[in-house]
């Protein structure tokens, strides 16, 4: 049984539509058929029993009939409805096609029905058939006799939308240019979207305008109430694609944002802004408060849902009152976008084990759920996982070699096992599938930064900064490679600007306060480690997240003398964590200067033991043995 | 703990000793109950009517256990099945399956969580043992260490933040201590350990991982002061911990005494006893407990490695071949069997042979503390320092109350004459062993070397105070005092030297003789 095989992107959420959402639909089946009498939805009105056999409404959608909208019947002139020339849909057939009922039984009830319609009909809902079991050369072929019999511009709108289908985008723009383009916005949608595949962007942002042509009329437009995605979103989506296409990225935001204001159901746009960090975490909140989620029906439902997809750095609060409010009210548990929503936050949390823990549980269900698997990825590579990131690089090569999350993952393996130069090159390789990859991008950049090769981390990171504009990570990157290459007025730039969008990264904070120690300002370093603290206690980080700032907090309590405190930090660090040269080190100087040079000697030879090669160490070493004898004189 | 206590004392110790072993056992933790099982049998022979009043009473002491011991074994019928699957996947030594059993349960009774956690260390320092390869090779060393011990920490703090309730286990404090130790924050490890024995006394692994940490004898008191003072447990911690500081003083036979009448046929404390005469160098008391030991029990090698020390140092070799022999043929691949085949190698002055054994000794336990030291003093014989310093550094991870490691190190750097780390160590080894006369004249001898005459006058007067004079430190002394133009002092050590070659030797200025070693 052919299932709808692009479904689960273009229609957003995965839940089942309630009851009242098909109801919802079926009205407006109904009505847009009606509107449009010579297409085979029309016959759900006229013939309700055919209907269900080619468009497969479930049995209460098909007891409900109600009279066609006056308004609707007056719209657009071609097909059935706004949303049926959403990128990758299926036409009409997109409203109830999750569960596709072919039944042979039911047509021939409907065979004397059959006999009733026109030939034309007849032919139309061949192709509709076809295109739904994906014959799609069935569907040309049937689809170029229509059209030639009756020449009739909705004909050649659903060719087109067959020749879409089969990827023959230029073939069905060409098709489309035939048509006067503008008399029906939804042929201009579908021309603008092949252009868009084809890679056209100039022209695709001729044919669909530069702005929004609706943009003051839309009052008008709000009145419908459909359960689709309203065409006018769609086109500003769609603008917001070629706009970050053509590197233009506020444009994009504008129009992804646009989309949005529009019609919230565009979960495209959305996605698009979420995941490519377009906003920073304050807007991100700020605008979906603004969003009319009361205009649709299911409304408080979509927000909720949107809301757990949110940054997670910012008002942890709220995510967590979203999540229970969907867990309880919903009972969507075990819906795997809140278990991914779940999952970002325990990756933030620094809490890996339980973040791939509830990946692998996502995974399960749905073994190749792309949106997870970047942040899959990084837990791997955090929990360096290398037996799981090879098998999963061999199931995803072998089975989607053309989607570029696949070669971000055999990047990833290839880092975590330490082999840079295979690392980069598929890091490359996905950002050239997909040139606004952000993921890639930042993995092509770690590997120059692992290498050591500061000047090229840096360009790459810039890349990613300018693709990512409202996440805090690149400009970060960029500061720390800055901090290394010690241009600490850089360093402190980048920083800032990453506090600008992101106050609440323990790491940033973190990273702002070495700046400052670097700089030998050292009482605001401290504030900033305690602001650290701080967050990660809010967040309720794991203890990885804060024993480098706990380390630092040490390291400046040394700087400013302040003994006890110092130990209490190195010491807390050296129980709660990994032993670290480092840490022993500092923890001798401290020693040495409390003139316990026995203990200090001691902890420098750990230092050594665990890095025998610090010259450092040994000098300290050299001349805590020294004080040491020094301090014999009175025993 | 009178002369001689009263029957109702051994019951209730008989039967808390034998409820300890159960616990202990179902634990996983077999050390601890093979130590409390034979203590069990070191009791003085119980008569038949006792038996019967054991069974008529069956509350156990209220004063020496704080908790109701039946709440530990408490589990969901549920747990209790894993619990079964998980204890017998870790007697199969399966210890990553034992852990992952118990993965689900683990949130809920602190039994669970016990033997979810504890097989994961072990799981952890078996793959330590593994990475490491070679004794001494490149990997074997800080670098590699327990991946398990950071995350056990972690999850145990936050159960104990969590909930309250785990903060009363014994065992659970128990754990956290042995991975406090590991990840070598002794000082963190004590307040867990000794509220673990406060809670529960009769889980001898505390207080052993307790003993671990303290690591000089002035730390003893204030470790006992959090400790229930009067309890027979800790009477044998502070014998036990005393002995391994080699505080051969009056107090600790005295104590031991107390302990010897309670369990008359234990023989743990027959060893504590030769230990305690072996560093007090009384050699033939010593040997005659060991060998004591042997014909009661002769498949136990368990602390066998020290009666060979003991025989080595008096070169009672045919004795020592003889237990060689014994050893091996009750189990070849034990640590303390090879570390006698070892000793014995060395008396024959083969070092080679004796540093193969003594590797094969650490390849079965890298935690072997003797091997690693007597390793050390082999490679010296080798003249091969650098190895000799390794060794006695790992004796020192180990333990670093081994006085001899801190020695061994002070004398490998004087051969390798880099003097500062040299007289740190003496430092050390002095602080530890402050009756040794060695220790004293190998810190003057430093001083000298190092140019430094007052320092090494007074280092070797302390060591003259310690012993009767002794020919050459007053030659030294005299020495000294003519280098830096104190002919007055010379003078009066050259009379002193002069007495004591005529054999009127008079003890030192202040000597501390009710003080020092009993030899």
């Amino acid at each position: 049984m052919p299932a709808p095989r692009r479904a689960p992107s273009a229609y957003s959420t995965p839940v089942p539509p309630s009851r009242q959402q098909l109801s919802q639909r079926s009205r407006l089946d109904s009505a847009s058929s009606a509107a449009n009498p010579d297409l085979p939805s029309i016959s759900v009105s006229s013939n309700s029993s055919h209907a269900s056999s080619l468009l497969s409404i479930s049995p209460i959608v098909r007891a409900i009939t109600v009279p066609p909208s006056p308004f609707l019947a007056s719209s657009t002139p071609v097909p059935p409805t706004t949303k049926n020339a959403y990128p990758f849909g299926f036409g009409s057939d997109m409203d109830a096609t999750s569960t596709p009922v072919y039944n042979s039984a039911e047509r021939d009830t409907t065979a004397s029905a059959q006999a009733e319609l026109s030939q034309a009909d007849r032919l139309r809902l061949w192709r509709h058939d076809a295109l739904m079991q994906h014959q799609n050369q069935t569907a040309v072929f049937v689809g170029d006799t229509v059209l030639a019999l009756t020449d009739d511009p909705n004909d050649a709108f659903w060719l087109a939308q067959v020749h879409y289908n089969t990827g023959h985008y230029a073939r069905a723009r060409q098709l489309l240019m035939r048509q006067d383009l503008n008399r029906s916005s939804s042929c201009r949608y579908l021309a603008a979207l092949c252009l868009t595949r084809l890679s056209k962007w100039d022209e695709a942002l001729a044919t669909v305008g530069e702005s929004n042509p609706f943009r003051n009329a839309s009052e008008e437009a709000e009145v419908v109430s459909d359960g689709g995605i309203k065409l006018e979103a769609s086109m500003c989506y769609l603008r917001g694609i070629i706009y970050s296409n053509q590197n233009n990225f506020e444009k994009a935001k504008e129009c992804y944002m646009e989309a949005l204001t529009v019609d919230v159901k565009c979960f495209e746009a959305f996605d698009e802004l979420i995941t490519n960090s377009l906003m920073s975490p304050a807007e991100e909140w700020k605008f979906l408060e603004s969003l009319k989620f009361e205009d649709i029906p299911d409304g408080d439902l979509v927000k909720l849902l949107y809301s757990t997809k949110l940054n997670k750095y910012y008002n942890t609060a709220r995510f967590f009152e979203a999540e229970h409010q969907l867990q309880t009210v919903y009972q969507l548990s075990e819906s795997s976008d809140l278990l991914q929503s779940r999952a970002e936050l325990f990756f933030v949390q620094c809490r890996f084990n339980k973040c791939m823990d509830l990946c692998e549980k996502v995974l399960k269900n749905d073994r190749f759920k792309f949106s997870i698997i970047p942040l899959y990825l990084a837990c791997l590579h955090e929990l360096e996982q290398k037996n799981k990131l090879f098998l999963l690089a061999h199931e995803m090569t072998e089975n989607h070699p053309e989607e570029p999350v696949t070669w971000l993952t055999v990047g990833v393996y290839y880092l975590s096992i330490h082999k840079i130069a295979e690392a980069r090159r598929f890091f490359s390789k996905a950002s050239m599938m997909n040139p606004h990859f952000g993921a890639a991008w930042i993995g092509f950049a770690h590997t120059f930064a692992v290498e050591g090769e500061h000047e090229q981390a840096v360009s790459a990171y810039s890349t990613a900064a300018r693709l990512f504009q409202g996440t805090h990570l690149p400009s970060m990157f960029l500061g720390m490679q800055h901090l290394q290459l010690h241009n600490f007025t850089l360093a402190e730039e980048y920083l800032d600007a990453s506090y600008n969008i992101c106050q609440t990264d323990p790491l940033l904070l973190n990273e702002m306060g070495v700046v400052l120690y670097h700089k030998n300002q050292l009482e605001e370093a401290l504030e900033f480690f305690f602001k650290a603290l701080k967050v990660a206690e809010d967040l309720d980080s794991d203890t990885k997240a804060w024993v480098p700032i706990k380390i630092n907090l040490g390291h400046a309590f040394r700087q400013l003398r302040r003994w006890p405190e110092a130990l209490q930090n190195f010491e807390e660090v050296l129980r709660i964590s990994k032993h670290e040269p480092e840490v022993y080190s500092a923890l001798g100087l401290v020693n040495l200067h409390l003139n316990r040079t026995d203990k200090a000697v001691m902890n420098f030879q750990e230092a050594l033991s665990l890095a025998p090669n610090d010259p450092v160490a040994w000098d300290l070493l050299k001349r805590a043995l020294e004080e040491n004898s020094q301090a014999m004189l009175n025993f | 703990m009178g002369t001689r206590p009263d029957p109702s004392f051994y019951k209730n110790l008989a039967r808390n000793l034998e409820q300890a072993y159960l616990l202990l056992s179902d634990r996983c933790l077999y050390e601890s109950a093979k130590w409390t099982a034979e203590a069990l049998n070191g009791l003085p022979e119980l008569e038949d009517d006792a038996a019967d009043d054991a069974m008529t009473e069956r509350e156990p002491d209220s004063d020496s256990i704080l908790i109701d011991v039946k709440s530990l074994d408490e589990m969901t019928p549920s747990e209790s099945r894993s619990y079964l699957l998980a204890k017998a996947c870790f007697d199969c030594r399966e210890y990553d399956r034992a852990a992952q059993k118990l993965e689900r349960v683990s949130t809920s009774s602190a039994k669970c969580i016990f033997l979810h956690l504890y097989a994961r260390y072990i799981s952890g320092e078996k793959k330590r043992d593994e990475q490491s390869e070679a004794i001494l090779g490149p990997l074997d060393g800080d670098a590699t260490v327990n991946k398990q011990l950071v995350p056990i920490i972690n999850e145990l703090e936050s159960h104990f933040t969590r909930s309250p309730a785990t903060k009363d286990d014994p065992f659970l404090l128990y754990l956290y201590g042995i991975v406090l130790v590991k990840h070598k924050c002794e000082k963190a490890a004590v307040e867990p350990l000794a509220r673990s024995v406060k809670l529960y006394p009769y889980n001898w692994g505390a207080w052993q991982e307790l003993s671990h940490c303290v690591s000089s004898i002035d730390q003893l008191p204030y470790v006992l002061a959090r400790l229930p003072p009067t309890h027979v447990m800790t009477k044998l911690f502070e014998v036990a911990t005393s002995q391994e500081l080699f505080q051969s003083t009056e107090s600790v036979f005295i104590t031991l005494d107390q302990l010897e009448t309670v369990f008359p046929n234990f023989v743990y404390l027959e060893i504590q006893r030769a230990m305690l005469c072996y560093h007090a160098l009384e050699y033939d008391d010593s040997a005659r407990l060991f060998d004591h030991v042997v014909k009661l029990d002769p498949h136990r090698l368990d602390d066998m490695d020290m009666y060979s020390n003991v025989l080595y140092v008096t070169e009672q070799r045919a004795k020592l071949a003889h237990l060689a022999q014994l050893a091996s043929a009750t189990d070849k691949f034990r640590p303390e069997t090879c570390c006698i085949i070892a000793n014995y190698y060395s008396l024959k002055s083969e070092h080679e042979k004796a540093v193969v054994y003594y590797r094969r000794a650490l390849t079965l336990n890298r935690n072997c503390l003797g091997a690693w030291t007597l390793m050390g003093h082999e490679y010296m014989e080798l003249k091969n320092a650098r190895a000799a310093i390794e060794s006695y550094r790992r004796a020192l991870k180990v333990s670093s109350k081994d006085a001899r490691a801190w020695y061994g190190l002070g004398q490998a750097y004087e051969v390798i004459e880099m003097y500062y780390y040299s007289f740190f160590y003496y430092q050390r080894a002095a602080a530890l062993t402050p009756y040794d006369q060695r220790m004293w004249i190998a810190l003057a001898n430093c001083f000298d070397k190092l140019q430094r005459p007052t320092e090494a006058i007074k280092a070797y007067t302390r060591a003259l105070s310690l012993s009767d004079s002794e020919p050459s430190i007053l030659q030294k002394l005299i020495e000294l005092y003519r280098q830096i133009g104190d002919k007055r002092n010379a003078e009066r050590y050259a009379v002193l030297l002069k007495n004591s070659e005529v054999g009127a030797g008079e003890g030192g200025v202040g000597a501390k003789s009710e003080m020092g070693t009993r030899g």
